[in-house]
């Protein structure tokens, strides 16, 4: 069964300006798709796109179950008064009236999905109290509550260190297995290999399909443009990254 | 002993007073809370700095001063609005600049021989002059901003928290900034009578911040600003009775106490941005 059936997409903000285009691709169930692009390239307009939240401009998107989006963990606010398990919480606001308080059923949506990512000793951490490795997989947990098929993750291995993007990848595999779909947004050409499908844009879709096949370097030379400072035989690419924080 | 604490409140107007602070506590600690979690305590005092010249003109004409502050509101808002289309402005400069025109328009109305009522009572308010109506008008503003908040409670979290995943967790962005400053308009044009336009912000922000540095998890701090909020109403009151004091700022710096007192405690948040790993 397919998760996500994107054809002849065009998002854009005004009418008739795509800013992502030329969009048509396939994803079944239970694979990890990276996402890979220069800034400005499209990931996050893809993943806007795909949530519903960047116009249309033609072309269709069909989802199998809910979509949730997983954002970089410092763009969620450390200061908030919310433990791991309030933060898990939100993910079933979504399917709670608003009438209705939030009781043990949404507890055990919320327990279970920080137990699947290793938290449930932290569960009454402060979110700003954990570390970046923790914060991203409590995030990750959030759109478990969500109770979401498809994930839609922004750069979740930046900013985390090794043992902490060993276990959030080891996460992957495992969500992966379930049947769910992942879109992994990274900077990371190497690690992309490792995945199941690659998606790379610029503007437009670049290519789609399995690493091995579609990692040229005529591709990566494409998709990262003038951000791409050296390419050899190997098709090792080091990219310029520009953060924007 | 008893009478200490019992005589303040014999008189039918220090039991108004009582009763109008108690409630006001009630709605402007949690209000205050999402204030401060939204950083809108500039645009929470700026607006209750605009409506001054709209005070004025209702005294000087004879109309409610409630409606007064309701069209002082609505001009501060556009003229807000107006100049921050200028990108080269932005908001904070757009506010100081509408907010400080408009206090200055109103403090000379005020400070002219026709004006009937005094330029302090429409500042800093009188607790002790609340009447019935004042009374009803608090309870009935205290049940709707309870509700909005209850309501609004999961979408003002989901945009705070995170406003990038906000919607696609059932969450509005828009709807949330909004809501929190036009509850802070119709508390500040409710509590107007009772603490006056300057003097109402220091019950939304001081007991707020206290709380949240007190309380690591939403719930405790919405109930414990509240707490703090009418402490601080009650005990202003009775620092007015005692030391003869006016009321309004006795309350005011109650409020400013409470979070004076907590400074010694570790603020949650700070900590966590100090020691968070990445």
């Amino acid at each position: 069964m397919s998760a996500v059936t994107v054809s002849a997409l065009e998002v854009g903000y005004l009418p008739g300006v795509p800013v992502l285009a030329e969009l048509d691709f396939v994803v079944p169930e239970g694979v990890v798709v990276a996402v890979l692009g220069p800034n400005g390239g499209g990931k996050t307009t893809l993943f806007r796109g795909l949530l519903g939240e960047a116009p249309h401009i033609r072309g269709r998107v069909e989802l199998e179950g809910p979509i949730a989006y997983v954002p970089q963990t410092e763009r969620a606010r450390l200061d908030f008064p919310a433990s791991a398990l309030d933060v898990a919480l939100m993910g079933t606001y979504a399917d709670t009236p608003w009438y209705r308080r939030s009781g043990p059923r949404q507890r055990r949506v919320a327990t279970s999905a920080l137990e699947q990512v290793g938290l449930s000793d932290l569960a009454d951490t402060r979110f700003g109290l954990l570390s970046g490795g923790q914060r991203q997989r409590v995030l990750i947990a959030r759109a478990l509550s969500r109770r979401a098929s498809t994930l839609l993750l922004d750069e979740p291995l930046s900013g985390v260190d090794q043992s902490s993007g060993k276990r959030i990848l080891d996460l992957f595999s495992e969500l992966a297995r379930e049947g769910r779909s992942l879109f992994v947004s990274t900077h990371d050409i190497e690690q992309a290999r490792s995945f199941d499908l690659v998606l790379c844009l610029n503007g437009r879709q670049i290519a789609f399909g399995e690493p091995a096949a579609v990692l040229s370097p005529d591709v990566i030379q494409r998709t990262y443009g003038g951000e791409l400072i050296r390419l050899d035989d190997t098709a090792q690419a080091i990219v310029v990254q520009h953060h924007h924080h | 002993m008893l009478e200490l604490i019992t005589d303040p409140f014999s008189g039918g107007i220090a039991q108004r007073a009582l009763l109008e602070v108690v409630i006001l506590g009630l709605v402007c600690g949690p209000l205050g809370v999402w204030v401060v979690l939204y950083q809108q305590s500039y645009a929470a005092e700026s607006i209750s700095h605009s409506m001054l010249p709209g005070l004025v003109i209702a005294a000087l004409v004879g109309v409610p001063l409630g409606l007064g502050a309701a069209v002082g509101l609505l001009v501060a808002v556009a003229m807000i609005a107006a100049v921050a289309t200028d990108e080269s402005i932005g908001a904070d400069t757009a506010v100081a600049v509408g907010v400080t025109a408009l206090f200055g328009f109103g403090s000379l109305l005020a400070l002219s021989p026709q004006t009937p009522i005094g330029l302090g009572e429409l500042l800093f308010g009188d607790p002790l002059s609340v009447r019935a109506d004042d009374l009803i008008a608090s309870g009935v503003l205290a049940l709707l901003t309870g509700a909005v908040l209850a309501g609004a409670h999961r979408t003002l979290t989901l945009s705070c928290f995170d406003p990038a995943s906000a919607a696609s967790l059932g969450g509005s962005n828009r709807s949330a900034t909004w809501l929190v400053l036009g509850l802070i308009a119709a508390t500040t044009l409710v509590a107007v009578q009772a603490l006056g336009s300057l003097l109402v912000v220091a019950v939304v922000i001081g007991p707020a911040a206290a709380a949240l540095r007190l309380q690591s998890r939403l719930r405790p701090a919405l109930w414990t600003a509240a707490f703090l909020a009418v402490t601080a109403g009650v005990g202003g009151l009775y620092v007015s009775h005692y030391l003869e004091l006016a009321a309004g700022a006795s309350i005011a710096l109650a409020a400013f106490a409470t979070f004076v007192l907590t400074l010694p405690v570790r603020a949650p948040g700070r900590v966590a941005r100090r020691l968070a790993p990445r």
